[in-house]
C-alpha cells in the first residue's frame, strides 16, 4: 500500500519538476489535482448525449454528469465484450477439448493442430479478424473468444489426458459406461485446470479486449485512450488507464475468489491431485 | 593465534564452548530455551559424540558451534578465537542431503577447494583422492540424482573432509540410511578420521552408534549437558570389545539417561 | 512440449509383441498429430475449392505460401507500400531483434530483482506490490504511453515488452528461489564460499531451470506484444507489414505474415527448450 502512495507522491512531484508537454499546452506529467478536475470533465467529450445531459457535438458544455455518462458507457461497451468474448470462448473452448478427448485417436489427431495454433501471437491477428469481420462488436467478441477457446481448449485436453488412466480402468470395471465416465470422474478431474484455465483466460481477455479496442473501436475505453494519444492528451489516457487498471484488478479477484470454490470444497490434497478425487466419486 | 597441528601436520583445534545458551521466540510468543547454558572442551583430535532424545537441543547445539546460528549468550571459541558465522574450519556433515544436484560428483568433492582459490588441476586431484578414499573414485562424474543415498552421504563426507577442517561437525548424518550401509559408513568416516585427526563432534540419537565411534559421550537433555562419559575402549570396536563389561556399563547408563531403562537388567550394572 | 499420446502403460494392457509400436514411441513428434496438421491442412484447402467462404475471406493455401516465398527475402511489393525493401525477413529482423533486446533486458533485471527479492526484505516490499499489479494489468494499456513517450521507434516496443517480461521473470526468480532448498546455501556457507560465490553457484545455479522455464513464458507472449506495438506504430517491423498490407485488404500477404511470425515464435521456443534441457539434465526425471 505504501508503495503505491509513495508512486503517487513521486508522480505529483513529476508533474510539477518536469514541464515537458506531448503537444503544446498539454503537459506529460499531468498533476493529480488536474486529473480529477480538468481531465475527468473533459471525458464528458465523449458522451454522445441523451438522458438529460447534452453532448459536446451538441453544443453542451463539459459537466461531470457528462463525464460520468461517458465513462459508464465505455465501462459498458468494453465489459460488454469482454464477458461475451469470455464466456463464447470457454464454452466453445471446453466442449471441443472434452469432444476431442472423447477417443485417444481424435485426441491425438488434433493435439499437434491445437499446440500450434497455441503458438499463433494472438495480438498479430487483430487486423485479420477486422479484415474478416469489420469493426463490429462481433468481431471483437468473436476474437475474444478465440482467444480465450484456444486456452481452454487445450488446458481441457491436458487435463483429459494427464489423468492416470488406472481410474478410468478402475471405474470402467466397475460397470461405468461411457457417459459416467465422463461425468463422475473426468469432469471432476478437470476442476483445478479449470480454475487456471479461467485465470490465464480473464488475462487473455482483458488483453485481446484492448488490442482490439485499439485498432479501431468506436466506443469503449480503449478506444478513449487510442484518440486521446492521436491529440497527445495524456492526462485522458492516464486517467483512462488507471479506470481499466481499477476494472482489471477488481476482476481478477472476483474471478480468483469464485473459481476458489471450484476446488475449495475438495480436501486440500485432492484439489492438487485430481486423480484422487476421481476415485472417491466413482465409488 | 595459531592453528593446533601437532608434529605430524594434522589440522585440528580445540572446542571450547563457554556457558552457551540459545533461545527462540515460538510463534504463540512463549520464549523456548533451546541450549541453556551448556559449557564444554573438546581437546584436539577428540572424538566426541552428543546423545540425547528427539528436541533436547543438540541440532542447535551443532549449528551455533558451526556459526549457522548466533548464540543468545556465552561464546564459542575455536583455538581461543570467537566464532562468528560459518566457515570452511568447521566442516559440517548435514542430516540431510545437501550434494549440490547441479554439480557432478567430483565438482561436488572439490567446491571447499574452489571456494579457496585452488586451481582447477590441483583441486579435482585432491578431491579425487577424497573420493577415492570413500570408495567412489568410479562416479565421479555421474550427476547426484544417479546416486543412492548412501553414495550421495559418501560424496558429503568426502567435501568436507577435503576441505580439511580443523573441527567436524556432524548432524546426525547417517540417520536416514539402512542397517548395512550405515555401518559401512562408520568405517569410512573413521579412516577418513585416522588419516587426518579433526577434532570431531557427532551428534546422534543411536546410543550404539556412539559407543562405536565416541572417544567421549556427551549427553544432552533439554537444553542442558547431563552426563560426559569418557570411553576407554580400545580400537577398533568390534563385537566383542563393546560386549565386555565396561562396554556393557556404558550402554546401560547411556539408555537409562534415554529413559530405556526397561532394557537394562537390574543388578548387573557397574557405572 | 510433451508429446502427451505417450500413454503410460498401464498393468492391463501390456502387448507383448508390439515392437512396432516401441518404435514409434520412440519419434519427437507424434505422427497422428502430423497427419492432424496434414488433415486441417487438407481441410482448408477444401473450403477454399469448394468455395464455401469466399475466396475474399480464406485465401487457399498455395496463395498463401506463394505470397511468403515471392515477399520472403526481397520484396517490391511490400516497398511499394512503405514497407522497405527487404520483404519479410527484413521486417521478421527487425521484430525479433526487439523482442531478444528486450529478453536480455529483462532477464537481467527481473532476475536480479526477484532473486534479491527473496532474501531481502525492503526490496520485496518495494516491488512485489509493483509486479503484482503489472502482471494484472494488461501490459497492452500501457502502449500508447510508451508510443506518446518515445515516438514510433525501437525505444516505444522494446520498453513495453521489458515491462512484460521483467514482471515475469520477477515472478519466477522470487519464487525458484523461495523453493530452492535452504540447505544448499548452509552448506555453501560452511564449505567457505563467499556470499557472492553463493549467490552465483548455488541461487543461480539451481534455480536455473526455473528460469528457463520463465523465459520460455516471456518469450511467448512477446512476439504477439511487439507485433501489436508495430501495429500501432513503428518503423518497420511484421507488425508494420500487416498494418500497411491491412490497409490494402490482402488477405493472402497478411497470414503468410502471420505464418512467418509464428515459425519465427516456435524456433526460438525451440531454442529456449533445447537451453532447457541442457541446463536441466542434472535434474532428477
Amino acid at each position: 500500500m505504501a508503495v503505491f502512495l509513495g508512486l503517487a507522491a513521486l508522480w505529483q512531484v513529476a508533474s510539477i519538476a518536469i514541464p515537458w508537454e506531448s503537444v503544446p499546452g498539454e503537459p506529460m506529467f499531468p498533476g493529480w489535482q488536474v486529473l480529477f478536475t480538468q481531465t475527468l470533465m473533459s471525458l464528458s467529450d465523449y458522451w454522445q448525449g441523451g438522458l438529460g445531459v447534452t453532448g459536446i457535438a451538441q453544443g453542451g458544455s463539459r459537466t461531470y454528469a457528462g463525464a460520468l455518462l461517458a465513462i459508464l458507457s465505455s465501462s459498458w461497451d468494453t465489459s460488454l465484450r469482454l464477458y461475451s468474448g469470455l464466456v463464447l470462448g470457454a464454452l466453445v473452448g471446453t466442449s471441443a477439448g472434452l469432444g476431442v478427448s472423447w477417443s485417444r485417436w481424435t485426441r491425438r489427431l488434433v493435439a499437434l493442430p491445437g499446440q500450434v495454433l497455441r503458438t499463433f501471437p494472438l495480438l498479430a491477428l487483430v487486423p485479420l479478424f477486422q479484415l474478416w469481420f469489420g469493426l463490429t462488436f462481433q468481431g471483437m467478441m468473436l476474437f475474444v473468444a478465440y482467444g480465450v477457446g484456444v486456452i481452454f481448449f487445450t488446458g481441457t485436453v491436458n487435463a483429459v489426458r494427464n489423468i492416470p488412466p488406472i481410474y478410468i480402468d478402475n471405474a470402467r470395471t466397475l460397470g461405468a459406461g461411457r457417459l459416467e465416465i465422463y461425468r463422475s470422474v473426468i469432469l471432476p478431474a478437470m476442476f483445478p485446470e479449470l480454475r487456471s484455465s479461467i485465470l490465464l483466460g480473464l488475462g487473455v481477455a482483458w488483453t485481446a479486449v484492448v488490442g482490439a479496442e485499439f485498432l479501431g473501436a468506436q466506443t469503449g475505453l480503449g478506444q478513449i485512450i487510442v484518440y486521446s494519444k492521436y491529440f497527445g492528451y495524456v492526462d485522458r489516457m492516464f486517467l483512462v488507464g488507471l479506470i481499466l487498471l481499477v476494472y482489471a484488478a477488481i476482476t481478477y479477484s472476483i474471478f480468483e475468489r469464485a473459481s476458489r470454490r471450484l476446488t475449495e470444497w475438495m480436501p486440500r490434497e485432492y484439489a492438487d491431485q485430481p486423480a484422487l478425487l476421481a476415485t472417491a466419486e466413482s465409488r | 593465534m595459531t592453528a593446533t597441528t601437532d608434529r605430524s601436520g594434522y589440522r585440528t583445534a580445540q572446542l571450547e564452548l563457554q556457558h552457551v545458551a540459545r533461545s527462540f521466540r515460538r510463534s504463540g510468543g512463549q520464549v523456548v530455551e533451546a541450549v541453556a547454558d551448556v559449557s564444554m572442551v573438546l581437546q584436539p583430535h577428540e572424538f566426541v559424540c552428543l546423545i540425547g532424545p528427539s528436541g533436547c537441543g543438540k541440532t542447535t547445539l551443532l549449528q551455533l558451534i558451526a556459526g549457522l546460528l548466533p548464540t543468545s549468550h556465552g561464546q564459542i571459541l575455536v583455538d581461543g578465537e570467537p566464532v562468528d558465522g560459518p566457515s570452511p574450519e568447521r566442516g559440517l556433515v548435514f542430516q540431510r542431503d545437501s550434494v549440490f544436484p547441479w554439480m557432478r560428483v567430483i565438482d561436488n568433492a572439490a567446491y571447499g577447494l574452489k571456494c579457496r582459490g585452488m586451481p582447477p588441476a590441483e583441486r579435482v586431484e585432491i578431491a579425487r583422492a577424497f573420493l577415492g578414499q570413500v570408495g567412489l573414485g568410479h562416479v565421479e562424474r555421474a550427476w547426484p540424482r544417479e546416486l543412492s543415498g548412501g553414495m550421495l552421504k559418501r560424496v558429503a563426507v568426502a567435501t568436507v573432509f577435503a576441505n580439511s577442517p580443523k573441527v567436524l561437525l556432524l548432524d546426525e548424518p547417517f540417520a536416514s540410511l539402512d542397517y548395512v550401509t550405515k555401518l559401512q559408513l562408520h568405517q569410512v568416516l573413521l579412516n577418513l578420521w585416522k588419516a587426518s585427526r579433526p577434532t570431531v563432534f557427532f551428534i546422534t540419537h543411536d546410543v550404539d552408534e556412539a559407543l562405536l565411534l565416541a572417544d567421549r559421550i556427551l549427553v544432552m537433555k533439554a537444553g542442558h549437558l547431563v552426563d560426559d562419559r569418557t570411553i576407554g575402549l580400545p580400537r577398533p570396536r568390534t563385537v566383542e570389545i563393546l560386549a565386555l563389561v565396561e562396554g556393557v556399563a556404558h550402554k546401560e547408563a547411556l539408555l537409562r539417561h534415554l529413559g530405556l531403562e526397561q532394557l537394562v537388567q537390574e543388578g548387573v550394572a557397574r557405572p | 512440449m510433451r508429446s502427451g499420446w505417450r500413454r503410460p502403460l498401464s498393468a492391463s494392457a501390456v502387448p507383448t509383441s508390439l515392437r512396432r509400436v516401441d518404435l514409434v514411441r520412440r519419434l519427437p513428434v507424434d505422427p497422428l498429430g502430423v497427419l492432424g496438421l496434414l488433415g486441417l491442412l487438407a481441410v482448408w484447402w477444401a473450403i477454399t475449392a469448394l468455395r464455401l467462404v469466399p475466396r475474399v475471406f480464406l485465401p487457399p493455401p498455395d496463395e498463401v505460401a506463394t505470397a511468403i516465398t515471392q515477399n520472403f527475402f526481397f520484396s517490391s511489393y511490400l516497398a511499394s507500400y512503405n514497407l522497405g525493401t527487404g520483404g519479410l525477413i527484413a521486417s521478421l529482423i527487425y521484430t525479433a531483434g526487439n523482442v531478444l533486446v528486450a529478453l536480455a533486458i529483462a532477464c537481467l533485471v527481473g532476475t536480479a530483482l526477484g532473486l534479491s527479492s527473496a532474501r531481502l526484505e525492503f526490496v520485496r516490499a518495494v516491488f512485489d506490490p509493483i509486479m503484482l499489479t503489472a502482471g494484472t494489468i494488461p501490459v497492452l494499456v500501457t502502449a500508447p504511453f510508451f508510443l506518446i513517450w518515445f515516438g514510433p521507434q525501437h525505444a516505444a516496443q522494446v520498453g513495453l515488452l521489458i515491462v512484460y517480461q521483467t514482471t515475469i521473470m520477477y515472478l519466477f526468480a522470487q519464487r525458484a528461489v523461495t523453493n530452492l532448498d535452504p540447505i544448499y546455501t548452509s552448506a555453501a556457507r560452511t564449505l567457505g564460499a563467499t556470499p557472492l560465490r553463493i549467490l552465483s553457484e548455488v541461487l543461480l545455479a539451481g534455480t536455473l531451470p526455473e528460469l528457463f522455464g520463465g523465459m520460455r513464458i516471456a518469450l511467448a507472449g512477446a512476439w504477439g506484444l511487439e507485433a501489436f506495438a508495430e501495429l500501432l506504430g513503428a518503423p518497420q517491423g511484421i507488425g508494420r507489414v500487416i498494418q500497411g498490407l491491412a490497409t490494402a485488404t490482402d488477405i493472402p500477404t497478411i497470414m503468410g505474415a502471420i505464418l512467418a511470425l509464428a515459425a519465427v515464435a516456435v524456433c526460438f521456443d525451440a531454442l529456449v527448450a533445447g537451453g532447457f534441457g541442457f541446463i536441466t539434465r542434472w535434474r532428477a526425471a
